[in-house]
This record gives structure tokens, sequence and C-alpha cells, in this order.
């Protein structure tokens, strides 16, 4: 039997894993061999609603579940009222840049803000919208205006003095800036001028390449550029808690691409500003941001040209000295996730066939020892110990789940025996260590 | 090394050392005690080979009485009845090719073999051609004629079975006048018959071939030679390895031929190598000495890659030799090349403290995503209840109604029901830009008023209600539905 599990959930766990995604809703009722973890993950959550603000490096080899990790943290962190961005490191933006790639990495997190009510991203102009009705709402009442009149003309200045008031209020450095464009949104609503609103939130998302187009269009100094865009984000977190949201969670994927930056002195500087956020974070200089790295062991470990080329944060990220593959410290920084083992596989597969039996009504004729033996035969493909990932053995376990639901007198020994693994790692996993150093 | 059956005609060409020769007890009895024929009665002329072989070789009257005067000086090759037929066949054609092809210089003589008899007995004895000794003279000088054709043929066949050693076929008659007569009226004849017709003396059969080998321990040697010459694949290799291997079953050498085969199997087909290798192994095992030859080095390392292979085989090897049990030896080095079956260990009671820790987690999880009621509201106070709570005091005389017609629970604003309602009158299809109209007239930002909708209803759906699609606003009527107060 299968406990807790709406049919909607069901669903969306069957049809995404088939296609080897993550499913929207239900991730919890696959979550298997990561309790630690997520009860780590949610401790910090609650730190960072209370106020305080966190770095994490989610640590592990390809197929490890780094993404799935990710994902999950991005699922809970909605539902606990966050304002969540996801963003992948390239080879086109870092954290740290003079050529415009630390912008685009901050466009691309502008871009990504998720709310609960738009989990796919794209909320930073209702949540801008938001925080200004609620500015008017404020307003109103401060100056007994009624709702409906207070959006007039008239009291166009009233609204921008208290918009440039609450927004000093909340930031600290470039906020004089931050807080016109937001007032330039505003008086574009106004007055029904959507260039002027579509050019403040292009100010905002670090669209703006020169401070002379910015004057032009919006009457600002400066632009968001490589140097500030760490500034911005911390005033956009404290934007989202004022509006009364728990915090801004920022999730930076395939960190490894900032390992693969061939410049010593660029890379450092990249692990510098690492080390900024690090120290942001656990020193309280900000409040409720909530910020996670997900990389391989190479990108944390590698003496040479990994997290810890750079002293300062190996010092910091090293692992706890008492901690063994029995007694781990999830409190650290730095959570290493292991592969899941035979045994968690093989729970995770159980749980995963009376999942399908709920979604199909179905209850299909698949013994334990079957699954034992469709795991052996898994493990035991050509290729398996190079890049057999969890993804794929979830997959190929559905669709054979398939193949007998419609066709139950399907030889199953035959059907195991005819699985073949593929290699899905990225193409360049491989080539890493032929990186040349500049 | 002297063997029993030791014949002093013949000479040993091969190189080889003598190896003591063992009939083996089925053959010969197979051989000396015919199955299911009586006992032979007594004939004191049996012996002779035209009686002898009358019926096996259908032998007419001539033939019967010239072979009658003939005589074996028996060795082990000759002894062997399949060597000893083909032997006389080829005699047989050989007297008939020189009655008929070699024609008498006199015309007197009706065969050359009566001339040269004829020139032999005057050359010799110079007797007198009417006299009793020149008629018994002629006679013995013709049989030792036939004789000598007879080893000739011997010869012959033991080529054509790969038997190096030959028989001695000096002639008796050392004079030199007769010895150039007869080289060229008979042997040099002779010799171009039997070489051209070589073809005519068949194959040697199974069983004559295994004591063909059983003697002559080297033979296997030219039919390997040729099996490797012919290397197509190994899979025909192996075939035709076996089957030299069983016509040498009783050839002491048998393990060489493994060990040979393996050698040079071992550039082509690994697992035939070490097959064979272990077939060599079984064989040096059970020989009365054991060489336990080992491989070459170079050979070993093209064998095995790494050194969990080396090991595996010389596990193999030592069951081996103590189990002595070759067909499990040769299937697990079937295996050794296999990529190695990993198993999987199921701990049940790991399996159950999983699950334990899965449910703890699961309910854990579902704590934090599930709608938390007290943290909704504890946001919304600061945002739409204050919102709510001044725009109440706007259009206050319809929100009785409204409010019946969605759930209270809600707390939708009228402007957010008035925005439900519109979509209702338009088949829950609104394009964006007409809401943005809309919402502009009532001086409200579209995507906060969108969102907050949503974020009211969130609770009730667990879903998005308000969806964008493309350039539209859609909601799904199940959705809606949902909203809708009953009562």
């Amino acid at each position: 039997m299968i406990d807790n599990i709406k049919p909607k959930e069901a669903t969306s766990i069957i049809n995404s894993l088939v296609s080897g995604v993550v499913p929207k809703i239900g991730v919890q009722h696959i979550t298997v061999g990561r309790s630690e973890e997520i009860n780590a993950f949610i401790s910090a959550l609650e730190d960072v609603k209370n106020g305080h603000s966190m770095a994490k490096f989610w640590i592990g080899d390809f197929g490890s579940g780094k993404s799935f990790m990710l994902h999950l943290l991005n699922t809970v962190a909605l539902k606990q009222k966050f304002v969540v961005s996801n963003a992948d490191f390239t080879p086109d933006n870092r954290l740290y840049s003079n050529d415009g790639k630390s912008v685009i990495l901050y466009s691309a997190i502008m871009d990504n803000i998720a709310i609960q009510t738009k989990p796919e991203g794209g909320a930073l102009q209702t949540l801008l919208e938001k925080w200004i009705e609620q500015v008017i709402a404020k307003t109103a009442e401060d100056h007994r205006i009624s709702l409906s009149d207070i959006r007039n003309d008239q009291y166009l200045g009233l609204i921008q003095n208290a918009i440039m008031k609450t927004v000093s209020e909340i930031t600290e450095v470039g906020g004089f800036d931050f807080g016109s464009v937001i007032v330039k949104y505003y008086e574009g609503y106004i007055k029904g001028d959507e260039l002027l609103r579509r050019n403040a939130l292009k100010w905002l998302k670090g669209e703006y390449k020169t401070k002379t187009e910015a004057r032009q269009d919006l009457g600002v100094r400066e632009i968001i550029n490589d140097s500030n865009f760490y500034d911005m984000l911390k005033n956009f977190c404290k934007f989202f808690v004022s509006m009364g949201y728990s915090g801004f969670m920022i999730n930076l994927d395939e960190a490894i691409n900032l390992y693969k930056i061939s410049t010593a002195a660029a890379r450092e500087k990249n692990y510098e500003k690492i080390l900024s956020i690090y120290n942001d974070c656990f020193q309280g200089k900000i409040s409720n941001l909530f910020i996670n790295f997900a990389g391989t062991k190479e990108f944390l470990e590698n003496e040479r040209r990994g997290l810890f080329s750079y002293q300062a944060l190996k010092s910091r990220l090293e692992t706890n000295k008492f901690e063994t593959l029995e007694i781990r410290d999830f409190a650290q920084p730095v959570i290493k996730l292991t592969p899941l083992d035979h045994n968690e596989i093989f729970v995770l597969l159980k749980k995963l066939k009376l999942i399908f039996d709920f979604n199909y009504k179905t209850e299909l004729n698949i013994s334990d020892d079957e699954i034992f033996a469709f795991m052996e035969e898994m493990f035991n493909k050509p290729g398996a110990s190079e890049f057999l990932t969890p993804r794929e053995v979830i997959r190929d376990f559905l669709n054979i789940l398939n193949i007998i639901r419609q066709n139950p007198t399907v030889d199953k020994k035959q059907l195991f025996g005819d699985i073949e693994i593929s290699d899905e790692r990225p193409n360049d996993l491989v080539l890493l260590d032929s990186i040349e150093e500049i | 090394m002297q063997n029993e059956h030791h014949d002093d005609s013949i000479i040993d060409v091969s190189g080889n050392r003598d190896i003591p020769i063992d009939f083996g007890p089925n053959l010969r009895t197979e051989e000396l005690i015919p199955e299911n024929t009586p006992p032979p009665q007594y004939d004191p002329e049996g012996w002779k080979i035209g009686k002898k072989y009358i019926r096996k070789l259908s032998l007419n009257h001539e033939q019967t009485a010239m072979l009658d005067r003939l005589w074996f000086a028996d060795n082990v090759f000759n002894e062997i009845e399949y060597c000893r037929i083909q032997i006389l066949k080829q005699f047989l054609r050989a007297v008939e090719y020189l009655h008929t092809s070699c024609i008498p210089v006199n015309k007197s003589y009706a065969t050359v073999i009566e001339e040269l008899s004829e020139i032999i007995v005057c050359l010799q004895y110079n007797y007198r051609k009417e006299s009793l000794n020149y008629r018994y003279t002629y006679d013995a000088v013709q049989t030792e004629i036939f004789n000598h054709i007879l080893k000739c043929c011997e010869n012959n066949v033991r080529e054509v079975y790969g038997i190096k050693r030959k028989i001695n076929t000096d002639f008796n008659y050392p004079n030199p006048d007769i010895l150039h007569q007869y080289n060229r009226k008979i042997v040099s004849k002779l010799e171009v018959f039997l070489t051209e017709n070589q073809h005519q003396i068949l194959d040697a059969d199974h069983r004559t071939n295994i004591i063909l080998n059983e003697n002559n321990t080297g033979r296997w040697k030219t039919k390997f030679e040729t099996i490797k010459e012919d290397y197509s694949n190994s899979i025909a290799f192996e075939r035709e390895i076996s089957r030299l291997a069983e016509v040498n079953i009783k050839n002491p050498s048998q393990d060489m031929i493994f060990f040979e085969a393996s050698k040079f199997v071992a550039k082509y087909d690994k697992i035939g190598a070490l097959k064979f290798y272990l077939h060599y192994v079984d064989k040096d095992l059970n020989s009365s000495k054991s060489d336990k030859k080992q491989l070459t080095k170079n050979i070993q390392k093209s064998l095995f890659t790494t050194t969990e292979q080396l090991n595996d085989f010389e596990k193999i090897l030592n069951e081996l030799m103590l189990t002595r049990d070759l067909a499990k030896a040769l299937e697990k080095s079937a295996q050794l090349y296999l990529p190695k079956r990993k198993k999987i260990v199921i701990d049940p009671d790991a399996v159950e403290n999983v699950q334990k820790q899965h449910s703890g987690t699961v309910a854990l999880l579902e704590e934090y995503l599930k709608d938390d009621e007290a943290e909704n509201s504890s946001i919304r106070t600061e945002e739409p209840d204050e919102e709510e709570e001044l725009m109440i005091n706007i259009s206050y005389q319809n929100t009785e109604i409204k409010t019946q017609k969605y759930l209270e629970d809600l707390k939708l604003s009228d402007i957010q029901q008035e925005i439900l309602e519109l979509f209702e009158k338009q088949s829950f299809n609104i394009p964006q830009s007409e809401m943005a109209v809309f919402l502009q007239s009532k001086n409200l930002f579209m995507g906060s008023t969108i969102d907050s909708i949503n974020d009211l209803c969130f609770e009730t759906l667990d879903d998005i209600l308000i969806e964008e699609e493309d350039e539209y606003f859609t909601i799904n009527t199940d959705y809606y539905k949902k909203l809708l107060n009953n009562d």
C-alpha cells in the first residue's frame, strides 16, 4: 500500500520520470535515501526564514542527484513562500568578470525568478507590481485617500516619494537608482507609457549595456554591471522580504564551469566572489538569502583549480575531520551527495511500482525478486559502471512496467535482457582533464 | 632403440628417434579375429599373398600367381592391413604399367620384366638357356624384380602417408651392368609412374591413421603445418585440431599438438588459445612424463591484459590439476574474458531502515509542502488583507451578493470577483491585451492583480487558477467550478 499520495501526484511522477525529468509535484514520494540531506536543508530553510542567511554546496558526481536535490529545494522553498531563482553556470556567465559575463548570470537569475503562483519563472514583474501595490495601499492609508483615488495623476508625487522612501529604507548600495527605476515603472503604468515600464524592467534585469542609454531612457546615472550585480541581488532579497516573502533562494547549478575557467586569475576572482557571498551569509551581513551551489567533487576538491585551490575557501569548506561514511555531518556548508546504494534503489523501485499501480489502477505481477533481477541486469550491462545513473534505472524500470501493463504475458526476463545502457554524460565531461591552464 | 618388430631392411631417413610401438590390444584383436567368421581351416599355402588377397583385391589367376611369389619383409607399416592393401594395389598398377607401357627391345619377350630377368641371368650366372638352372634362376630373378617393385611401392605408400622412414630398396644384384640396365629399364620408368600415380593411393582411414600416428610420433607436424597455412577462422581451426588430436589419440606426443595450437591461435583467438592450453595440460598430466610447458611471456602478455585475468586462469589450471575435470575448466576459461557479473546484495535490514527513513522524509516534506493556512494568512496580513479591507469600502453594496457566488473562504475582493466573472463571460479565455485595458481602467497592475487571485485560490486548488497561454489568460473550468459556492 502507498500512503498519502494524490492521483495528480502519481500521474506527475510517472509521466515525468518516464520522460527523464523530475516531477513538478509529488517529488517527496520518490525522495529515497536522502533523509539526512533533507533534514539538513529543512533546518537551513527554517534558519533562513528566521532571518539568517545560508550558502550550501551540493557536491556529487554525475548522476548522483544534484539537480534532483536542487529541484526539491526549489519546490519546498516555493511552498514556504520563498522567492526562488535557478541559473546554471555556463562558459558565458560567471560570478566575477569584467566583460559582462557576470551580468549575464544576473540576468538569468532575474529572468528565472519564481514564486508559488508563477513556478516557471518570469515573476519579477509580478513581484514588482505587488510591491508597488503595497506601497500604494500603505500611502493611501497613511494619507487617508481611497485606493481608487490615490492612483490618480495628482497623487503621483506622493507615491513616488513613498516608493523612494521605502526603497531607501531597505537598500544600502545603489538604492537611489533602484528606487528611481521603480518609480519610473510606476510612472509608466499610471501614464500608460508601456515603453517606460519595459525600460524600467530592462534596467532591473541588468539588460542595459551603457549608462548613456539608461540615462536617456530612465534618467538614472548607473546601470547594473559586473561589479554591482551582487549588491543588486541583495537589494532584491530585502525587497522580497519586505513584501512578506520568507526569503530569496538562488540555486546555481553546473559550478564545474567555474572550475573550467582557463585563466587562473579569473578563476580565483570567481572563487573570491564565492568567498564574499559565503562570508556575507555566515557573518550576518545579509538576511534571508539562501544560495546553493551544485558541482562535482572536482569543482570542490581539486587543489589546482577547484575551490580548494583558494586557501580561504578550502579552510571553510573542508570536510569535518570527524565525519566518516557512516557518521555524517549535514550541518556543514558542503553536503556531499553519495550515489544511491543498491538497497536505496531497491526501495525506490518498489515505491515506484506502487505509485505506478496506483496511477494506472492496476496491480502488476512483479515480485521483489524480479525487481532485484532487473537491478542486477541493469548493473551488469556493458557500460553500467561508467555511466549508469538512477535516472536511467528509473526510466527503464517504468518503461518495462508500461510494457508489462499493456502486455501481461510478456517474458520479463527477456525484457530485462534487452536493456541497453547509453552514455548520457555531457560530452565535455570526459575532456575536463585536458583543459590547458593559461 | 629397438623394437620387437625390428627390420634391418628399413632405413630411417626421418631423423626421428625410434619409438616403441604398442599395437593396441583392441586393434590387434580386431585384425586377428574378425567377428562372425568361422575358425579358418588350415591351408598350407594360405600364407601366400596371392591366396590371401585373392578376394579382397579381386585378383585374377595371373595376378594371384604373381603375388604368391612375393613376400613382405614385415614391418610396422606394412603389417597394417590397410597399408598392405594399398601397397599391393599400387604394385599391381605398377606392374600393369610396366607390362603395357614399357616395351622390351627384344621382341621375343612379352614384357620388359622378362627381358630384364633374362639379362640378369645372363650377366650374373651365364647359365645355358635350356638348362634347369637357367629356368630356376630365371624365376628367382623375376621374383626378385617383383619384390623390389613391391618395396618401391611400399615406399611410395609410406610417402603418401607421411611416413618419413623408408625401407631399403637396394637391388640384390650389385653388378654395375645389371644395375644400369635395371635402372634404365625398370626403376626410371617405375619412379615416373609412382610419382605421377600417388593420387591413386587411397588416404589412410581413421584407424590406420591412429596406428600410423602411434608409431610415428612426429607425423602430426606435417598436417599441423597444413592446418596453420589454411587458417581462416578460429572455429575451423579448432575443428581441424580436434580431428588431428583424435587421430593422434595413441600418440604420446598428442599434448604437443594442443600446445602448438595454443601458441599459434593466441594471436587470433584468446579463448581458443586458453582452451588448447588446458587440453595440453590435461594430456600432459596424463602422460608418464609431465613437461609442464609454459606459454612464452609474449603470448602470456597478449592473452592476459590484467593480472586479474592471469590469476583467474591460474586458478582454473590449479583446479584442473586437482580435479582433472577438463570440461569444467574449459567452461570456466570461456568465461574468463567476459565482464565480471556484479552481484548485488540487498540487505533486508538496510532496506527496512531506508524505508523507515523514507517514510520520515515523506512525512517531513508533506508537512512543508502542504498549504500552511497559518503561514499563508500571516503573509497575507501584510498585503491582501489590508488591500481587501480598503477595497471593501469602495463597493460595499455588492459584497453580499458576490460572496455568495464564490467560496467565502477565498476572501476574494470585489474586483477579483469581477475579473473571474469576466472570465466566465468570455469562455474562460481573455486576451492579455484586453485584460490590461480592463485593469488599466481600474488603475490596477495586471501582473499583481492576476497573481493575487492565483495566490488566494492556490490553497483551494493546490494549483494555479489563471494561466498564461501565448497571448491569453485562461482558466481551467474544473478549477473554476471548485471556487463556486454551491449553496
